[in-house]
């Protein structure tokens, strides 16, 4: 049963006053202006973007300031704000291929055309704390060739495809579901699947991803090939009657390439999973790639015996923006609730004691 | 058709789509909270056939997921684009279809195939929007139920076979709101109104 | 004419390309609003902000799916001699967006020569110099294996 309280309001009002006073911080330390978040904080700003599930920098580094800093709370904020725009149609769907880019490696091969290119990245850091940090520096990065060029880089995997030992992956005119509209109904499709895995919790679907390293499932997986750059996005508006660039967007994509044994008549082969999030963010696309073929167990016919396999379990659980809210519903009132429980376990508490107490004094008798 | 003319059809719609259409639709609210009281709905200019109050209910109601039947009065190539384009409505051919209809008199007389809802859902019935030359002039009818004290009179100029489909498809909580047009005018008629005909139902 | 033809014809493709210029333009249009507010014209859809879902295709190439939003403007507006212009940009700058249409509905215009010289073409050249110096710069990451002499001969 609920029951309304007030007497709240004063005490709230002032929570909040305390909250903003705390995010200011000591008032002799210049203010943090949204765009310094946006230009110094990319990688924030990338999270709250792809798991807020609204590509726009300027108002994900806002979310970023106003949460102090809290990534979950900024993510609720962007969603919360995403609910109160029109949806302008969809996009025609991006083509990665034809990414600017600024990172794409491969595990999977040495020598591929196009090279590997490391672009900004913590690999090969030292991971000890730089010092230097702690005054202002000039940071000019390398010394760029400014006539240099980057070759073609096609697809990694297209290179076990056109071998045969991998599935092509092919368009299709299916209608593309949408969970923020129909809500998910299990069994879910692929598409479902990417869609609230592109939302999803980063960290958790790395331990998933992990989870499936450790025997929770069995996954063995290489990073076939991880792309971060610039794609153009295209929409084709009704009145127009041809499609119209957009602008750009930074995206990172992931191609995990898993080894396949065969089996139940589907031949030996490598077997793909795809992770695709805004903004420069390596360690989502990685983790996503890996649910998304583990949950690609029943097409596979693999026996489903890790958490990470579940579509169920992971698809329920890895929105941090409900999982948040319910978890903070805890918090709400539960006044009289409680006071029924504590009622019921005394008198539990009571029937227990009264044989005991008996036995006592037949003891002492 | 081709895109040419699409751009050639296409009208300004609300001045503040934000502000014009939350006005409407509170005046919309409005006309259903207080059935046959007359509202004003002066925010769009008129379209093609459309009134600027009809027009005004479409910018106010419609959207990518309000399939909308058209009348054939109405289905124009003008107001398709201008409703494709500020709306971004499906338009469907089949009115079983449609949550919302937009109708002229002459359609009145046949409401059979408008879905009236489920006993689960009554709320997904279609909604119509009837524009008509005045909201005046017709017999005048008292109108009883919720949001109006007593009875109230109404003279909308309809024939009798509209109350007659209305009845028709009446099955509270199951049923058909309406909202009637004519200027920049709206009455409210929603399905828990009960519109008295003859003396014995008066009493 | 059907959409696909439509998108072939070199008539769309000149008008794509600009489009696609105007919409990565951002600030870089304000020093051409004077010019291009010279003209009488009226708003058909003022500035509106809203957001567009962003489709992937699973594994780059495949089965399309829905990805995440991202925010963008459109805007429409029509000339006094009723050509009428377009934008749709991504992001929430609405003075963008009602310049970015007003350029298109310049562009169709017998100035098109003109309006492609003084805006389009200085526009592009900064855009292609940013993207070529990113790459450049991205190049200078570009791993140069070696191999280690083996021990076994």
């Amino acid at each position: 049963m609920y029951v309304a309280v007030k007497g709240g309001e004063r005490a709230i009002d002032n929570a909040h006053l305390l909250l903003a006073k705390m995010r200011r911080g000591d008032t002799s330390i210049p203010e943090l202006t949204v765009e310094q978040v946006r230009q110094q904080m990319p990688l924030a700003v990338a999270r709250v973007m792809s798991e807020g599930s609204l590509y726009d920098s300027e108002l994900a580094a806002l979310a970023i300031k106003q949460a102090a800093g809290d990534l979950m709370e900024a993510i609720f904020l962007l969603r919360a704000y995403r609910t109160t725009l029109p949806r302008f149609g969809s996009s025609l769907p991006l083509d990665t291929t034809q990414m600017l880019l600024s990172r794409r490696i491969s595990a999977t091969f040495k020598d591929l055309p196009g090279g590997q290119l490391l672009g900004p990245t913590f690999d090969y850091t030292h991971r000890l704390l730089d010092f230097a940090l702690l005054a202002e520096g000039e940071h000019p990065g390398p010394q760029v060739d400014a006539t240099a060029q980057l070759e073609s880089c096609p697809r990694v995997l297209d290179l076990l495809a056109a071998e045969g030992l991998l599935a092509r992956e092919r368009p299709s005119a299916a209608e593309v579901p949408d969970m923020t509209r129909e809500p998910l109904d299990f069994p879910t499709s692929r598409a479902q699947r990417l869609q609230a895995l592109a939302r999803g919790d980063e960290g958790f679907l790395l331990a998933l991803g992990y989870s499936t390293q450790r025997g929770y499932g069995r996954n063995h997986p290489f990073a076939g090939e991880i792309r971060i750059g610039e794609v153009e996005v295209w929409i084709e508006p009704e009145e127009l009657g041809f499609a119209v660039p957009l602008g750009d967007i930074e995206i990172t994509e992931c191609e995990m390439v898993n080894q396949f044994v065969g089996g139940k008549g589907i031949e030996p082969q490598f077997t793909r999973g795809y992770g695709l999030a805004f903004g420069y963010a390596e360690r989502k696309a990685m983790g996503m790639a890996l649910v998304d073929r583990s949950l690609r167990a029943g097409e596979y016919a693999e026996e489903v015996e890790g958490p990470a396999q579940q579509e169920e379990f992971v698809l329920m659980h890895c929105d941090n923006v409900e999982a948040a809210g319910f978890v903070s519903h805890l918090k709400l009132p539960h006044y009289v609730d409680f006071q029924s429980e504590l009622e019921l376990i005394r008198k539990l508490r009571k029937q227990a004691e009264a044989p005991m107490q008996a036995a006592a004094q037949e003891n002492r008798a | 058709m081709t895109v040419e003319h699409v751009s050639h059809w296409l009208q300004p719609a609300f001045n503040d789509p934000v502000l014009d259409a939350q006005v409407s639709f509170r005046a919309a609210l409005k006309a259903l909270a207080e059935p046959g009281l007359v509202q004003g709905m002066d925010r769009a200019l008129a379209l093609d056939g459309l009134q600027p109050a009809t027009y005004a209910l479409c910018l106010a109601f419609l959207d990518a997921d309000t399939p909308l039947w058209l009348a054939p009065r109405f289905d124009t190539a003008a107001i398709r684009a201008n409703l494709a384009f500020h709306c971004g409505c499906p338009i469907v051919a089949e009115r079983e279809m449609a949550l919302f209809a937009l109708l002229d008199e002459p359609e009145l007389s046949d409401l059979s195939a408008f879905d009236n809802g489920s006993e689960r859902y009554p709320d997904q019935s279609c909604t119509l929007l009837i524009q008509l030359e005045a909201l005046d002039g017709g017999s005048l009818l008292r109108w009883r139920g919720p949001g109006i004290r007593d009875v109230r009179a109404v003279n909308l100029p309809l024939a009798a076979a509209f109350w007659q489909q209305r009845s028709a498809r009446s099955a509270f909580p199951r049923g058909l709101d309406a909202f009637f047009a004519a200027g920049q005018q709206v009455i409210g008629l929603p399905r828990s109104t009960r519109v008295l005909f003859n003396l014995e139902e008066a009493a | 004419m059907h959409s696909s033809d439509m998108h072939n014809a070199p008539q769309t493709q000149t008008r794509q390309r600009w489009m696609g210029v105007l919409a990565r333009a951002g600030h870089a249009l304000r020093p051409f609003q004077d010019a291009l507010k010279d003209t009488e014209y009226r708003l058909i859809r003022a500035p509106e902000i809203g957001m567009t879902l962003v489709r992937g295709r699973m594994g780059g190439t495949g089965e399309a799916f829905n990805f995440g939003e991202m925010s963008v403007t459109r805007c429409v507006v029509r000339l006094a001699d009723g050509r009428t212009g377009y934008s749709y940009v991504a992001g929430r700058d609405k003075a963008h967006a009602e310049l970015a249409a007003l350029a298109d509905a310049h562009l169709q215009g017998t100035q098109q020569q003109h309006w492609l010289g003084t805006l389009i073409e200085p526009l592009a050249a900064a855009q292609r110099a940013r993207r070529a110096a990113t790459a450049a710069a991205t190049a200078t990451t570009q791993v140069e294996f070696f191999t280690l002499v083996r021990g076994e001969d």
